[in-house]
Protein backbone atom coordinates (compact mmCIF):
# COMPACT_ATOMS: atom_id res chain seq x y z
CA UNK A 1 0.00 0.00 0.00
CA UNK A 2 1.26 3.49 -0.71
CA UNK A 3 2.70 5.61 2.04
CA UNK A 4 0.06 8.28 1.68
CA UNK A 5 -2.72 5.98 2.84
CA UNK A 6 -4.10 7.06 6.17
CA UNK A 7 -3.11 5.15 9.28
CA UNK A 8 -6.62 3.75 9.53
CA UNK A 9 -6.21 1.92 6.25
CA UNK A 10 -4.97 -1.67 6.54
CA UNK A 11 -2.20 -3.07 4.38
CA UNK A 12 -3.26 -4.86 1.22
CA UNK A 13 -2.60 -8.25 2.83
CA UNK A 14 -4.74 -7.36 5.83
CA UNK A 15 -7.41 -5.85 3.64
CA UNK A 16 -7.67 -9.01 1.55
CA UNK A 17 -7.60 -11.26 4.61
CA UNK A 18 -10.39 -9.31 6.25
CA UNK A 19 -12.51 -9.22 3.10
CA UNK A 20 -12.19 -12.98 2.86
CA UNK A 21 -13.59 -13.27 6.36
CA UNK A 22 -10.41 -14.66 7.88
CA UNK A 23 -10.79 -12.32 10.84
CA UNK A 24 -14.48 -12.94 11.37
CA UNK A 25 -17.73 -11.72 9.89
CA UNK A 26 -17.80 -8.57 11.99
CA UNK A 27 -14.40 -7.46 10.72
CA UNK A 28 -15.39 -8.36 7.19
CA UNK A 29 -18.49 -6.15 7.40
CA UNK A 30 -16.48 -3.31 8.94
CA UNK A 31 -13.90 -3.56 6.15
CA UNK A 32 -16.61 -3.51 3.50
CA UNK A 33 -18.02 -0.34 5.10
CA UNK A 34 -14.53 1.14 5.10
CA UNK A 35 -14.23 0.45 1.37
CA UNK A 36 -17.38 2.45 0.71
CA UNK A 37 -15.81 5.53 2.30
CA UNK A 38 -12.16 5.12 1.34
CA UNK A 39 -11.14 5.83 -2.23
CA UNK A 40 -7.66 4.48 -1.67
CA UNK A 41 -8.62 1.10 -0.21
CA UNK A 42 -11.47 0.58 -2.64
CA UNK A 43 -9.09 1.29 -5.53
CA UNK A 44 -6.46 -1.09 -4.17
CA UNK A 45 -9.06 -3.75 -3.60
CA UNK A 46 -10.50 -3.33 -7.09
CA UNK A 47 -7.06 -3.51 -8.70
CA UNK A 48 -6.19 -6.67 -6.79
CA UNK A 49 -9.47 -8.32 -7.75
CA UNK A 50 -8.78 -7.40 -11.36
CA UNK A 51 -5.27 -8.86 -11.12
CA UNK A 52 -6.64 -12.09 -9.70
CA UNK A 53 -9.77 -12.58 -11.75
CA UNK A 54 -9.58 -10.11 -14.62
CA UNK A 55 -10.37 -11.48 -18.03
CA UNK A 56 -8.22 -10.88 -21.06
CA UNK A 57 -10.15 -8.91 -23.66
CA UNK A 58 -9.96 -9.92 -27.34
CA UNK A 59 -7.79 -6.83 -27.98
CA UNK A 60 -5.37 -7.86 -25.24
CA UNK A 61 -5.20 -11.54 -26.12
CA UNK A 62 -2.51 -11.36 -28.80
CA UNK A 63 -0.21 -9.31 -26.57
CA UNK A 64 -0.76 -11.46 -23.49
CA UNK A 65 -0.22 -14.65 -25.47
CA UNK A 66 2.96 -13.18 -26.90
CA UNK A 67 4.33 -12.31 -23.48
CA UNK A 68 3.20 -15.55 -21.89
CA UNK A 69 4.94 -17.67 -24.52
CA UNK A 70 8.23 -15.95 -23.78
CA UNK A 71 8.28 -16.10 -19.99
CA UNK A 72 11.26 -18.13 -18.90
CA UNK A 73 11.87 -19.76 -15.52
CA UNK A 74 13.65 -17.28 -13.26
CA UNK A 75 16.25 -19.84 -12.34
CA UNK A 76 17.33 -20.15 -15.99
CA UNK A 77 20.93 -19.06 -16.10
CA UNK A 78 20.84 -17.24 -19.39
CA UNK A 79 17.72 -15.13 -19.59
CA UNK A 80 18.79 -13.78 -22.95
CA UNK A 81 19.17 -17.09 -24.73
CA UNK A 82 16.51 -16.86 -27.40
CA UNK A 83 18.07 -19.20 -29.95
CA UNK A 84 15.91 -21.67 -31.80
CA UNK A 85 16.40 -25.44 -31.91
CA UNK A 86 17.99 -25.08 -35.35
CA UNK A 87 20.41 -22.46 -34.07
CA UNK A 88 21.27 -24.65 -31.09
CA UNK A 89 21.81 -27.63 -33.40
CA UNK A 90 24.12 -25.53 -35.58
CA UNK A 91 25.88 -24.32 -32.47
CA UNK A 92 26.42 -27.89 -31.33
CA UNK A 93 27.87 -28.83 -34.67
CA UNK A 94 30.20 -25.87 -34.79
CA UNK A 95 33.70 -26.58 -33.57
CA UNK A 96 33.23 -30.28 -33.05
CA UNK A 97 35.43 -32.24 -35.50
CA UNK A 98 34.00 -35.60 -34.47
CA UNK A 99 30.45 -34.48 -35.11
CA UNK A 100 31.45 -32.97 -38.43
CA UNK A 101 33.20 -36.18 -39.43
CA UNK A 102 30.08 -38.16 -38.56
CA UNK A 103 27.89 -35.75 -40.48
CA UNK A 104 30.18 -36.00 -43.53
CA UNK A 105 30.02 -39.79 -43.42
CA UNK A 106 26.23 -39.71 -43.22
CA UNK A 107 26.06 -37.25 -46.08
CA UNK A 108 28.27 -39.49 -48.23
CA UNK A 109 26.09 -42.49 -47.40
CA UNK A 110 22.97 -40.49 -48.27
CA UNK A 111 24.47 -39.46 -51.62
CA UNK A 112 25.28 -43.09 -52.44
CA UNK A 113 21.77 -44.20 -51.53
CA UNK A 114 20.19 -41.49 -53.67
CA UNK A 115 22.54 -42.22 -56.62
CA UNK A 116 21.70 -45.94 -56.54
CA UNK A 117 17.97 -45.44 -56.10
CA UNK A 118 15.72 -46.37 -59.03
CA UNK A 119 14.52 -43.46 -61.12
CA UNK A 120 11.02 -42.04 -60.82
CA UNK A 121 9.10 -40.09 -58.24
CA UNK A 122 7.42 -41.83 -55.35
CA UNK A 123 3.81 -40.82 -54.92
CA UNK A 124 1.31 -40.38 -52.14
CA UNK A 125 2.35 -37.09 -50.60
CA UNK A 126 1.59 -33.45 -51.14
CA UNK A 127 -0.16 -31.84 -54.06
CA UNK A 128 1.76 -33.19 -57.02
CA UNK A 129 4.81 -31.01 -56.51
CA UNK A 130 6.87 -33.75 -54.88
CA UNK A 131 10.64 -33.32 -55.01
CA UNK A 132 13.51 -35.67 -54.28
CA UNK A 133 15.17 -35.36 -50.94
CA UNK A 134 18.17 -33.10 -51.25
CA UNK A 135 18.86 -31.67 -47.84
CA UNK A 136 17.21 -28.45 -48.94
CA UNK A 137 13.49 -28.04 -48.46
CA UNK A 138 11.85 -25.46 -50.67
CA UNK A 139 9.64 -22.85 -49.10
CA UNK A 140 6.48 -22.25 -51.11
CA UNK A 141 5.05 -19.33 -49.16
CA UNK A 142 4.65 -16.83 -47.70
CA UNK A 143 7.81 -15.20 -49.06
CA UNK A 144 8.82 -11.54 -49.27
CA UNK A 145 6.35 -8.68 -49.17
CA UNK A 146 2.74 -9.73 -49.03
CA UNK A 147 -0.50 -7.77 -48.97
CA UNK A 148 -2.28 -9.47 -46.07
CA UNK A 149 -1.35 -11.60 -43.07
CA UNK A 150 -0.72 -15.16 -44.24
CA UNK A 151 -3.17 -17.90 -43.35
CA UNK A 152 -0.71 -20.75 -43.86
CA UNK A 153 2.92 -21.81 -44.20
CA UNK A 154 3.75 -24.14 -47.05
CA UNK A 155 6.73 -26.02 -48.43
CA UNK A 156 7.18 -28.14 -51.53
CA UNK A 157 6.40 -31.76 -50.65
CA UNK A 158 9.23 -34.23 -50.11
CA UNK A 159 9.29 -37.98 -50.74
CA UNK A 160 9.32 -40.21 -47.66
CA UNK A 161 8.20 -37.30 -45.52
CA UNK A 162 6.30 -38.33 -42.44
CA UNK A 163 6.24 -35.04 -40.58
CA UNK A 164 6.68 -31.46 -41.63
CA UNK A 165 7.79 -29.26 -38.75
CA UNK A 166 7.06 -25.56 -39.10
CA UNK A 167 8.42 -22.77 -36.93
CA UNK A 168 7.42 -19.13 -37.10
CA UNK A 169 9.91 -16.75 -35.53
CA UNK A 170 10.64 -13.14 -34.99
CA UNK A 171 13.52 -11.57 -36.81
CA UNK A 172 15.73 -12.22 -33.76
CA UNK A 173 14.70 -15.90 -33.93
CA UNK A 174 12.42 -15.76 -30.92
CA UNK A 175 9.92 -18.51 -31.44
CA UNK A 176 6.35 -17.33 -32.00
CA UNK A 177 4.65 -20.59 -32.92
CA UNK A 178 5.44 -24.09 -34.07
CA UNK A 179 3.46 -26.99 -35.38
CA UNK A 180 3.90 -30.44 -36.87
CA UNK A 181 1.86 -31.57 -39.82
CA UNK A 182 1.61 -34.64 -42.01
CA UNK A 183 1.05 -32.31 -44.95
CA UNK A 184 3.51 -29.85 -46.48
CA UNK A 185 1.19 -27.04 -45.48
CA UNK A 186 -0.03 -25.89 -42.11
CA UNK A 187 -2.79 -23.40 -41.38
CA UNK A 188 -1.91 -20.54 -39.07
CA UNK A 189 -4.31 -19.90 -36.17
CA UNK A 190 -5.90 -16.45 -36.44
CA UNK A 191 -4.11 -15.10 -33.38
CA UNK A 192 -0.76 -16.17 -34.81
CA UNK A 193 -1.51 -14.71 -38.23
CA UNK A 194 -2.31 -11.49 -36.39
CA UNK A 195 1.34 -11.35 -35.32
CA UNK A 196 2.16 -10.35 -38.88
CA UNK A 197 1.55 -6.66 -38.34
CA UNK A 198 2.09 -4.38 -41.34
CA UNK A 199 5.76 -3.60 -41.80
CA UNK A 200 6.92 -6.23 -39.31
CA UNK A 201 9.27 -8.83 -40.76
CA UNK A 202 8.79 -12.39 -39.55
CA UNK A 203 10.81 -15.48 -40.35
CA UNK A 204 9.71 -19.03 -40.80
CA UNK A 205 11.49 -22.30 -41.25
CA UNK A 206 10.43 -25.83 -41.88
CA UNK A 207 12.05 -29.21 -41.59
CA UNK A 208 10.85 -32.51 -42.95
CA UNK A 209 11.28 -35.65 -40.87
CA UNK A 210 11.15 -39.29 -41.86
CA UNK A 211 9.61 -42.20 -40.00
CA UNK A 212 12.50 -42.40 -37.53
CA UNK A 213 12.31 -38.70 -36.78
CA UNK A 214 15.48 -37.89 -38.69
CA UNK A 215 15.58 -34.65 -40.58
CA UNK A 216 15.45 -35.27 -44.32
CA UNK A 217 15.65 -31.66 -45.35
CA UNK A 218 15.03 -28.18 -44.09
CA UNK A 219 14.33 -24.79 -45.53
CA UNK A 220 16.49 -21.76 -45.19
CA UNK A 221 15.10 -18.96 -43.08
CA UNK A 222 12.32 -17.44 -45.12
CA UNK A 223 11.31 -13.87 -44.45
CA UNK A 224 8.04 -12.19 -45.14
CA UNK A 225 6.32 -8.97 -44.15
CA UNK A 226 2.87 -7.56 -44.71
CA UNK A 227 3.24 -4.34 -46.66
CA UNK A 228 2.58 -1.23 -44.64
CA UNK A 229 -0.64 0.61 -45.51
CA UNK A 230 1.02 3.28 -47.65
CA UNK A 231 3.22 0.82 -49.51
CA UNK A 232 0.39 -1.19 -51.09
CA UNK B 1 0.58 -31.18 -7.79
CA UNK B 2 -2.25 -29.43 -9.63
CA UNK B 3 -4.51 -29.43 -6.59
CA UNK B 4 -1.86 -28.17 -4.18
CA UNK B 5 -2.39 -24.74 -2.70
CA UNK B 6 0.02 -21.99 -3.73
CA UNK B 7 1.48 -21.78 -0.25
CA UNK B 8 2.04 -25.54 -0.23
CA UNK B 9 3.99 -25.27 -3.48
CA UNK B 10 6.11 -22.50 -1.99
CA UNK B 11 6.96 -24.80 0.91
CA UNK B 12 7.75 -27.71 -1.41
CA UNK B 13 10.09 -25.49 -3.36
CA UNK B 14 11.79 -24.14 -0.24
CA UNK B 15 12.22 -27.66 1.13
CA UNK B 16 13.85 -28.92 -2.08
CA UNK B 17 14.96 -25.78 -3.88
CA UNK B 18 17.81 -27.22 -5.95
CA UNK B 19 16.14 -30.47 -6.91
CA UNK B 20 13.97 -31.28 -9.93
CA UNK B 21 11.01 -31.72 -7.58
CA UNK B 22 11.62 -28.28 -6.14
CA UNK B 23 11.80 -26.71 -9.55
CA UNK B 24 8.70 -28.55 -10.66
CA UNK B 25 6.86 -27.04 -7.70
CA UNK B 26 8.16 -23.60 -8.64
CA UNK B 27 7.21 -24.02 -12.30
CA UNK B 28 3.71 -25.07 -11.31
CA UNK B 29 3.37 -22.19 -8.87
CA UNK B 30 4.66 -19.46 -11.16
CA UNK B 31 2.89 -20.95 -14.16
CA UNK B 32 -0.42 -20.34 -12.42
CA UNK B 33 0.35 -16.62 -12.47
CA UNK B 34 2.14 -16.18 -15.80
CA UNK B 35 -0.94 -14.93 -17.57
CA UNK B 36 -2.10 -12.70 -14.74
CA UNK B 37 1.26 -10.99 -14.37
CA UNK B 38 1.65 -10.67 -18.14
CA UNK B 39 -1.77 -9.01 -18.41
CA UNK B 40 -1.03 -6.69 -15.50
CA UNK B 41 2.30 -5.58 -16.96
CA UNK B 42 0.84 -5.17 -20.42
CA UNK B 43 -1.95 -2.96 -19.13
CA UNK B 44 0.49 -0.72 -17.33
CA UNK B 45 3.12 -0.25 -20.01
CA UNK B 46 1.12 -0.88 -23.17
CA UNK B 47 3.79 -2.49 -25.32
CA UNK B 48 4.51 -6.16 -25.17
CA UNK B 49 8.30 -6.01 -25.31
CA UNK B 50 8.45 -3.87 -22.16
CA UNK B 51 5.67 -5.95 -20.63
CA UNK B 52 7.75 -9.08 -21.19
CA UNK B 53 10.76 -7.49 -19.51
CA UNK B 54 8.65 -6.43 -16.56
CA UNK B 55 7.01 -9.82 -16.28
CA UNK B 56 10.40 -11.54 -16.22
CA UNK B 57 11.58 -9.09 -13.56
CA UNK B 58 8.50 -9.63 -11.41
CA UNK B 59 9.05 -13.37 -11.36
CA UNK B 60 12.76 -12.92 -10.80
CA UNK B 61 12.03 -10.73 -7.77
CA UNK B 62 9.51 -13.22 -6.49
CA UNK B 63 11.99 -16.06 -7.02
CA UNK B 64 14.72 -14.24 -5.13
CA UNK B 65 12.36 -13.28 -2.33
CA UNK B 66 10.56 -16.59 -1.92
CA UNK B 67 12.50 -17.53 1.20
CA UNK B 68 11.20 -14.36 2.83
CA UNK B 69 7.61 -15.32 2.08
CA UNK B 70 6.20 -16.31 5.40
CA UNK B 71 2.70 -17.45 4.63
CA UNK B 72 1.25 -14.68 6.79
CA UNK B 73 -0.44 -13.56 3.61
CA UNK B 74 -1.54 -15.48 0.59
CA UNK B 75 0.98 -16.05 -2.16
CA UNK B 76 -1.33 -14.34 -4.65
CA UNK B 77 -1.42 -11.16 -2.53
CA UNK B 78 2.32 -11.27 -2.03
CA UNK B 79 3.04 -11.70 -5.74
CA UNK B 80 0.53 -9.00 -6.62
CA UNK B 81 2.29 -6.56 -4.28
CA UNK B 82 5.57 -7.26 -6.11
CA UNK B 83 3.96 -6.85 -9.52
CA UNK B 84 2.09 -3.71 -8.51
CA UNK B 85 5.08 -1.93 -7.01
CA UNK B 86 7.53 -2.98 -9.70
CA UNK B 87 5.28 -1.97 -12.59
CA UNK B 88 4.15 1.28 -10.98
CA UNK B 89 7.78 2.25 -10.40
CA UNK B 90 8.65 1.39 -14.00
CA UNK B 91 5.74 3.45 -15.31
CA UNK B 92 6.77 6.34 -13.08
CA UNK B 93 10.31 6.19 -14.40
CA UNK B 94 9.06 6.19 -17.98
CA UNK B 95 6.88 9.25 -17.43
CA UNK B 96 8.09 11.27 -14.48
CA UNK B 97 5.10 13.57 -14.61
CA UNK B 98 1.47 13.06 -15.58
CA UNK B 99 0.89 14.04 -19.19
CA UNK B 100 -2.09 16.28 -18.53
CA UNK B 101 -0.89 19.91 -18.32
CA UNK B 102 -4.09 21.16 -16.70
CA UNK B 103 -3.50 19.83 -13.19
CA UNK B 104 -5.32 21.39 -10.28
CA UNK B 105 -3.21 23.59 -8.06
CA UNK B 106 -3.61 21.36 -5.05
CA UNK B 107 -1.82 18.50 -6.81
CA UNK B 108 0.87 20.79 -8.18
CA UNK B 109 1.71 21.87 -4.69
CA UNK B 110 1.76 18.33 -3.31
CA UNK B 111 4.04 17.15 -6.09
CA UNK B 112 6.55 19.95 -5.63
CA UNK B 113 9.86 18.71 -4.29
CA UNK B 114 10.93 22.11 -2.99
CA UNK B 115 8.55 22.50 -0.07
CA UNK B 116 9.82 23.57 3.33
CA UNK B 117 8.45 21.72 6.39
CA UNK B 118 5.69 24.26 6.89
CA UNK B 119 4.64 23.98 3.26
CA UNK B 120 4.82 20.21 3.48
CA UNK B 121 2.43 20.25 6.41
CA UNK B 122 0.16 22.54 4.46
CA UNK B 123 0.38 20.26 1.45
CA UNK B 124 -0.47 17.25 3.60
CA UNK B 125 -3.48 19.13 4.93
CA UNK B 126 -4.50 19.99 1.40
CA UNK B 127 -4.10 16.37 0.37
CA UNK B 128 -6.27 15.20 3.26
CA UNK B 129 -8.89 17.77 2.23
CA UNK B 130 -8.64 16.71 -1.39
CA UNK B 131 -8.99 13.05 -0.40
CA UNK B 132 -12.06 13.83 1.69
CA UNK B 133 -13.57 15.72 -1.23
CA UNK B 134 -12.76 12.88 -3.55
CA UNK B 135 -14.40 10.35 -1.27
CA UNK B 136 -17.51 12.48 -1.05
CA UNK B 137 -17.86 13.92 -4.53
CA UNK B 138 -16.52 11.47 -7.08
CA UNK B 139 -17.81 8.21 -8.43
CA UNK B 140 -15.69 5.05 -8.23
CA UNK B 141 -14.06 5.40 -11.66
CA UNK B 142 -13.22 9.05 -11.11
CA UNK B 143 -11.68 8.31 -7.70
CA UNK B 144 -9.63 5.46 -9.08
CA UNK B 145 -8.45 7.48 -12.07
CA UNK B 146 -7.43 10.42 -9.86
CA UNK B 147 -5.52 8.24 -7.41
CA UNK B 148 -3.71 6.24 -10.06
CA UNK B 149 -2.80 9.31 -12.08
CA UNK B 150 -1.89 11.79 -9.34
CA UNK B 151 -0.90 9.66 -6.38
CA UNK B 152 0.71 6.75 -8.20
CA UNK B 153 1.86 8.90 -11.13
CA UNK B 154 0.65 6.49 -13.77
CA UNK B 155 0.30 7.92 -17.29
CA UNK B 156 -3.25 8.41 -18.51
CA UNK B 157 -3.06 5.59 -21.04
CA UNK B 158 -1.95 3.16 -18.30
CA UNK B 159 -4.88 4.25 -16.15
CA UNK B 160 -7.19 3.76 -19.12
CA UNK B 161 -6.00 0.20 -19.62
CA UNK B 162 -5.94 -0.69 -15.93
CA UNK B 163 -9.49 0.53 -15.39
CA UNK B 164 -10.58 -0.94 -18.74
CA UNK B 165 -12.16 2.34 -19.83
CA UNK B 166 -13.53 1.95 -23.32
CA UNK B 167 -14.71 5.50 -23.98
CA UNK B 168 -12.78 7.47 -26.60
CA UNK B 169 -10.97 9.76 -24.15
CA UNK B 170 -10.24 7.00 -21.66
CA UNK B 171 -9.03 8.14 -18.24
CA UNK B 172 -8.75 11.73 -19.38
CA UNK B 173 -12.55 12.06 -19.42
CA UNK B 174 -12.77 10.72 -15.87
CA UNK B 175 -10.02 13.09 -14.72
CA UNK B 176 -11.66 16.12 -16.37
CA UNK B 177 -15.01 15.27 -14.83
CA UNK B 178 -13.41 14.67 -11.42
CA UNK B 179 -11.57 17.98 -11.52
CA UNK B 180 -14.75 19.83 -12.40
CA UNK B 181 -16.58 18.25 -9.48
CA UNK B 182 -13.70 18.91 -7.11
CA UNK B 183 -13.50 22.54 -8.19
CA UNK B 184 -17.19 23.05 -7.50
CA UNK B 185 -16.91 21.31 -4.13
CA UNK B 186 -13.81 23.33 -3.27
CA UNK B 187 -15.56 26.60 -4.16
CA UNK B 188 -18.56 25.65 -2.05
CA UNK B 189 -16.27 24.83 0.81
CA UNK B 190 -14.39 28.14 0.51
CA UNK B 191 -17.64 30.07 0.27
CA UNK B 192 -18.99 28.33 3.36
CA UNK B 193 -15.78 29.12 5.26
CA UNK B 194 -15.97 32.84 4.43
CA UNK B 195 -19.68 33.03 5.32
CA UNK B 196 -19.32 31.56 8.76
CA UNK B 197 -20.84 34.16 11.13
CA UNK B 198 -18.40 35.49 13.65
CA UNK B 199 -19.13 34.66 17.29
CA UNK B 200 -21.04 37.48 18.98
CA UNK B 201 -21.46 39.32 15.70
Amino acid sequence: MPESVSQECPSLETLVRRLEGAEGEEMKAATERHLEDCASCSTESALFREFLNGEVSPEEKVGVDWVERRIRPPYAQDLNDTSSWMDRLASTLRGSPLVWAGAAAMLLAAVLVVRDAPPGLPGGLGNGRIVERSGQLQAAGPIGDIDAPPSFLEVVAVADAVTYRFKLQEIDRTLIWEADSAQPRVELPAEIAAEALPGRTLVWRAAVLDESGSILAETQSTRFAVRAEGAR
Amino acid sequence: MESAADEELVQRYLDRAETPAGRAALDELFGRYHRRVALWCLRIVGDRETALDLTQEVFLRAYRGLDSFRGGSKFSTWLYAIARNHCFNAAKSQARRPADPAEPEVFDRIESTELDPHQQAEAAQLFATAQALMDGELNAVERQAMLLHYRDELPLDSVTRLLKLSNASGAKAAIVSAKRKLKRAWDRRQAAATNVPKAGG
